[in-house]
């Protein structure tokens, strides 16, 4: 007798129950996308006991005839795709048809099912390896689907269920992520006979935020908008104010899935990197919208993970859009001040070369400066008189020349550097009247600050911090660096040599020398001047582990953790008193900031009560 | 133990002594400081076990003795005794030691001198002597290039390089080099590599201040180096390591050589650092060209420095930019009254020679500045 034989399908289904469903949790995910799929308005979950003794998922969707109910139950059977290359274009949440029969396969099943046309509905029921039992059943329009007692027939699995809290925990995280997908379905989830959560069902997605998180995350939201040729981000950030101690209050949806992304994840870290503390996780809903053909969802029979085509570009895309939702709207008033310092900066251009031009005529400066380098070395060799006159007349010829090419940037710079500055100023209390007025201080560290709405208190030394931090960061760019006699080696792994060698621009531009020593070696040839050379290598190392997520640092977040330090050493302190003028000025300056609700540590700069809050408090609703 | 000796010599052999004395001791023996009286001769020793100090002064000893006094203390009160001889006595029942001096009069505790771990001079070592002002110079131009970095320990000391006829040293923090040669006559043995804390050198320099020539004695065992003169002795452990060749580090031919004056552009150079210095790196720009060197300074935050400073240039002209310590630390040392600059590209090292000496080189290398 051959050794080798084909399984039965018990066994494929027990196998493939292994993939797909893992944990009560998973089976809930499966039934709840088939809802959603179904077209589902509303969806009521109910569990007992985590989900391990009884599980319900009623939908209001379209249902299904008996025909196809008996169909459903069968392997790889699915309304959703028909041929492989609908699996390309897949807009649907399931389509491999094996949640079904694997459920059915490892738990006591039972389904009710009903059209709204059909005047009758179909009951199947299933007792793991069992053959269905199917007869007509009185229901309501949509589908039930029940699974008792899971995992009863799977003993080995059954001992890898956590507890029942544990696994109530997931199935309510993965409801609550389904509920945030589909905020237009009015979602309920009844866990032990009590209510945990519901949605209301409106479509829009701060109502599913503020039903499954509460209002205060509700009204610490942020709005994400970005649009690209081919990639669409929409959704809600919380402020900086407002974090969470792990990742589960992210959510993902890319074209209605929801993915876990390692990715995206670290391109949201990277975003708010400077406004966390170091523990905690900024709470996120975003929505991303791409072309079905440029992902591949094939790739795990959960579908929790996801294959982008240019993984790169959606790290930039998701980092991008966080950022600018979390920059303050004054970002649109230096985008008013680009528009004047053009012209501003011509103007002084011109105005130099006006000056020097009559002063020495450019053929005539030429000809004195070719004659000029003689006189210069005999006036060295000789030191007569006559010759020292000589070279005092063409040095200052050289002078002035020099102080020309001088003029014509570093003045200038400066010049329009205090346009910018100054500019957006002016407009912001011309064109919105939103100017912060002090009022005072209180135990010499908090400003109180008022404007007709609002009443804000400030952290004077977490608000000045974060001003000089960002003076600080754009000061990084441009460092030098300083050349080495003596060449340390560092050793890399392979990828990450090829993540060196691909970049070398960057690492060249951030102050980094270096060239290949040997196999899998490099030779580092150049420093940044302000880095020590014992920390350089550990800070090449973070810059290749930046890399390896697919995140170009920047010269100011290679040197945060020294830039926070300088800032806040540099800082206004508590108990430094302040007028009313100095603080006028640190309200203003933290408005130009790029990201002011923070700190760099982290720690909140300014807390906001408005008009309603303070009715609150007064008990006046 | 009883004895008297002049104040004055007392104060100077605490001084040098005191160097060694550890000021955060693993025991607390460590921060004392050993006498031996003995036949006309007060014997001073301190050792933090990296460096150790002996040193001896006149005294009139009455009685023979050894004893262990706290450091600190016993410097401190002996620079502020107020006559002019001090008289030291110490009981063997008692813990106590006496110290009085005109109208002072000072007890102090002593410490357990058999705990002192005694300095023994280096056995089996081999060893040469060098005058002591060539030694001196040799430290003096060197010694300043070594890097304050203790994560890399080779280079916080000098190289000491010994050849038939010849005695070297090096130093360098990797970013510049210094090199330094001299004649050594009656050395006989292998070409000899080894790495000296900066540390001693330092002190050894502050000790080698007498105006009389003398010459020292330097032992070199495996893991030590002891150097003596005059009424000194010091030693060290030496710095275990290979330390970089040199040479390689050295280009080999430049394209252009300047010469200038050094205390016109070392001035120079330090009123332009005044507005580099506002930032951690101090980045000065060189611009030889028509007979003279541009030197410049830019600081978005504060403003711009420039001055010019004639000099002769032998080949094509450069722009260079250096941090500006590296090129003050060097010409601080340069004792002709000009020195050559040879250069090549921007990006290349540049070598610092004086105009007189062969012997000495210093290569810096350049920083590369964005714009």
């Amino acid at each position: 007798m051959s050794l080798i034989h084909v399984l039965d399908d018990g066994t494929i289904n027990k196998i493939a129950a292994g993939e797909v469903v893992e944990r009560p949790a998973s089976v809930i995910k499966e039934l709840v996308e088939n809802s959603i799929d179904a077209g589902a308005k509303r969806i009521e979950v109910e569990i007992m006991a985590g989900g391990t003794s009884f599980m319900r998922v009623t939908d209001d969707g379209c249902g299904m005839t008996m025909e196809d109910a008996q169909m459903a139950v069968k392997r790889h059977a699915t309304s959703k795709i028909r041929e492989a290359d609908d699996l390309v274009t897949i807009g649907t949440l399931g389509f491999r048809g094996e949640a079904l029969p694997t459920i059915a396969s490892v738990s006591r099943f039972s389904m009710m099912t009903r059209r709204a046309g059909d005047e009758l509905g179909t009951s199947v029921r299933i007792t793991g390896d069992g053959e269905p039992q199917v007869e007509e059943t009185g229901c309501r329009v949509g589908t039930t689907i029940r699974v008792e007692d899971l995992f009863f027939n799977t003993p080995a699995r059954k001992k890898f269920m956590k507890t029942t809290h544990t696994e109530g925990g997931k199935i309510s995280e993965c409801l609550t992520k389904l509920a945030l997908s589909h905020p237009e379905i009015a979602f309920r989830f009844i866990s032990n006979n009590k209510v945990s959560m519901t949605t209301p069902g409106t479509g829009r997605l701060e109502d599913a935020i503020t039903a499954v998180y509460g209002t205060q995350a509700g009204e610490a939201l942020l709005t994400v908008g970005f649009e690209d040729t081919d990639v669409k981000i929409t959704g809600f950030l919380t402020k900086p104010s407002m974090i969470r101690s792990s990742r589960n209050w992210q959510t993902f949806i890319v074209n209605d899935r929801l993915v876990e992304s390692k990715s995206m994840s670290k391109a949201l870290d990277n975003a708010y990197h400077s406004l966390l503390p170091k523990a905690g996780y900024p709470l996120a809903v975003l929505f991303i919208e791409v072309p079905q053909r440029s992902v591949d969802v094939n790739v795990h029979p959960r579908k929790i993970e996801i294959k982008f085509e240019d993984e790169g570009r959606m790290f930039k895309a998701v980092y991008k859009s966080v950022l600018d939702a979390i920059r303050p709207s004054g970002q649109k008033l230096t985008e008013v001040a680009a528009v004047v310092e053009h012209p501003e900066r011509r103007y002084t251009m011109e105005g130099m070369t006006l000056n020097t031009a009559p002063a020495v005529p450019q053929n005539f400066h030429e000809e004195r400066s070719s004659g000029m380098a003689q006189s210069f070395s005999s006036a060295v060799a000789s030191g007569t008189v006559a010759d020292m006159e000589a070279f005092a007349e063409a040095q200052q010829l050289v002078q002035m020349e020099r102080r020309t090419e001088n003029s014509s940037y570093a003045p200038t710079e400066a010049a329009y550097q205090e346009k910018v500055a100054e500019q957006p100023l002016i407009d912001m209390e011309m064109d919105r009247q939103l100017s912060m007025v002090p009022i005072g201080q209180v135990a010499l560290c908090y400003i109180i600050a008022q404007d007709p709405e609002s009443l804000y208190i400030i952290d004077q030394h977490a608000a000045h911090e974060r001003i000089l931090y960002d003076k600080f960061s754009r000061m990084a760019d441009g460092i030098p660096s300083q050349q080495l006699l003596v060449h340390p080696i560092m050793s890399f792994g392979r990828q990450e040599m090829e993540l060196l060698e691909s970049h070398q621009a960057l690492l060249h531009s951030l102050g980094f020398d270096m060239e290949a020593g040997g196999p899998q070696e490099v030779r580092l040839k150049a420093v940044p001047s302000d880095i020590p050379d014992s920390e350089a290598e550990t800070v090449l190392r973070k810059i290749v582990e930046a890399l390896l997520s697919m995140h170009s640092p920047t010269a100011a977040e290679i040197r945060h953790a020294c830039i926070a330090t300088t800032a806040c050493r540099a800082a206004i302190k508590r108990g430094e008193e302040l007028n009313l003028r100095q603080m006028q000025i640190i309200l203003d300056e933290l408005a130009h900031t790029e990201r002011p609700y923070t700190c760099p540590h982290g720690r909140p700069t300014i807390l906001r009560f408005e008009s309603k809050d303070l009715a609150k408090m007064f008990k006046r609703t | 133990m009883k004895f008297n000796c002049s104040k004055n010599d007392l104060i100077q052999a605490l001084q040098i002594a005191g160097r060694a004395v550890a000021t955060k001791p693993q025991t607390p023996i460590l921060s004392g400081i050993y006498m031996k009286a003995s036949e006309g001769t007060l014997e001073l020793q301190a050792t933090d076990y990296e460096i150790g100090v002996v040193c001896k002064i006149e005294a009139d000893v009455e009685e023979e003795g050894i004893l262990v006094a706290p450091g600190r203390y016993f410097s401190e009160v002996s620079r502020n005794l107020p006559g002019n001889t001090v008289t030291l006595t110490n009981d063997n029942n008692d813990n106590t030691i006496h110290i009085s001096s005109g109208s002072a009069h000072f007890t102090l505790l002593k410490m357990n001198s058999e705990e002192f771990p005694c300095i023994r001079p280096l056995n089996n070592a081999s060893h040469f002597t060098i005058r002591d002002t060539v030694l001196k110079k040799l430290i003096r131009k060197t010694s300043f290039a070594c890097a304050n970095d203790e994560t890399r320990l080779i280079f916080t000391g000098c190289l000491l390089e010994l050849e038939e006829e010849a005695v070297r040293m090096a130093a360098t923090n990797t970013h510049r080099l210094s090199l330094d040669q001299e004649v050594l006559e009656g050395y006989e043995g292998d070409k000899k590599q080894v790495i000296i804390p900066a540390r001693i050198l330092g002190e050894l320099e502050h000790g080698l201040n007498s105006d009389i020539p003398c010459d020292v004695t330097v032992n070199i065992s495996y893991n030590e180096i002891s150097f003596s003169f005059d009424n000194l002795y010091l030693t060290s452990r030496l710095i275990e390591g290979q330390f970089p060749d040199y040479h390689r580090v050295i280009p080999s031919d430049f394209k252009t050589r300047v010469t200038i004056d050094t205390a016109a552009f070392m001035a120079a150079v330090n009123r332009v650092s005044l507005i580099a210095r506002s930032s951690e790196y101090n980045i000065v720009k060189l611009d030889f060209s028509m007979g003279q060197v541009h030197i410049s300074s830019n600081s978005p935050e504060i403003g711009h420095a420039e001055e010019t400073v004639p000099v002769v240039i032998d080949g094509p002209d450069v722009q260079i930019a250096f941090n500006g310590t590296y090129i003050t630390d060097v010409l601080k040392h340069v004792d002709t009254k000009e020195f050559y600059l040879s250069l090549n590209e921007s990006l290349n090292p540049a070598a610092v020679r004086e105009t007189e000496d062969e012997a000495f080189i210093y290569i810096v290398t350049p920083v590369r500045v964005s714009r």
